[in-house]
């Protein structure tokens, strides 16, 4: 498992590495926002991640809730923490791209004051495990607030469609890509690797969960 | 904004992140594989695994 890691690691880094380049220098600029689309090839890969994330939180926190196994509650809480990191990233890189093109750094635009609620709910998530006194209960309950937040990730998704919204719609949609070829690339690529990179960081973060549950056990079996 | 300017920033928000996210991760990983109680064995064990 560890070579495993590692190799996906040293994998997720050399994506990277291409995925910069291509959206940097090898992908044209477009013909209205210019240069200033190459922020695109990062902020779309982390927004994805992050709804990746919250899904795999809502799935494993229900496994949680229904089968009561700790792995469930392991991996809800380490998809959580990615998720906060990746939406955090997404607000940043969208704020900037916002200054440079829209000339504002926030708008209470439907698109970017749901992403800014997911933040905070599952923020609430984190801060709900870390403050209850008693363990178990802040799993049960931290995973009711990953299943109930959840429910804004399709808000957010369809935002742009059921309001009238500052933000672009979706470029790519089943049956129509708006996107020219090379520019595509540079966003599949991009979005490999930021998933790779978040496949090393979910395995990496779910193995420290064992080690401390583990750690915290074996104390436990230790004390008189 | 400039170009650049917009570019370094986005760039470097992400990449700074990233990179303090996976150091912390690090640490923390062998913080804990290093924390051994030397009183119990299971524990040994189940840390070696």
């Amino acid at each position: 498992m560890s070579a495993f890691r590692s190799g996906l690691g040293v994998l997720a880094l050399a994506a990277l590495a291409i995925g910069l380049y291509v959206a940097l220098w090898a992908s044209p600029p477009d013909a209205f926002q210019r240069d200033f689309v190459r922020i695109m090839y990062v902020h779309v890969p982390t927004v994805s991640v992050a709804y990746l994330s919250f899904t795999i939180v809502a799935i494993a926190s229900v496994l949680f809730l229904w089968r009561g196994r700790a792995g469930f509650d392991q991996l809800a809480h380490s998809a959580a923490e990615l998720g906060v990191v990746f939406t955090g990233l997404a607000l940043a890189t969208g704020s900037i791209w916002g200054k440079a093109v829209w000339g504002t750094w926030w708008t209470w635009d439907a698109r970017l004051v749901t992403t800014a609620i997911l933040f905070l709910v599952y923020v609430g998530y984190l801060l709900v495990r870390e403050l209850a006194e008693d363990r178990v209960r802040g799993a049960r309950l931290a995973a009711v607030v990953g299943i109930i937040g959840f429910v804004d990730v399709p808000i957010i998704h369809y935002s742009v469609v059921w309001f009238r919204t500052l933000h672009q719609p979706a470029s790519i949609t089943p049956g129509d890509i708006k996107l020219a070829p090379p520019m595509l690339a540079a966003l599949l690529i991009n979005l490999l690797a930021f998933c790779l990179l978040y496949l090393y960081l979910l395995i990496s973060r779910v193995r420290l969960e064992r080690l401390e549950a583990a750690r915290a056990e074996a104390a436990q079996e230790g004390t008189p | 904004m400039t170009v650049t300017v917009a570019l370094a920033f986005a760039y470097g928000v992400v990449g700074v992140v990233l990179v303090v996210y996976v150091m912390r991760l690090w640490a923390r990983l062998q913080r804990v594989k290093s924390r051994r109680d030397p009183t119990s064995s299971s524990a040994r064990s189940v840390l070696d695994r």
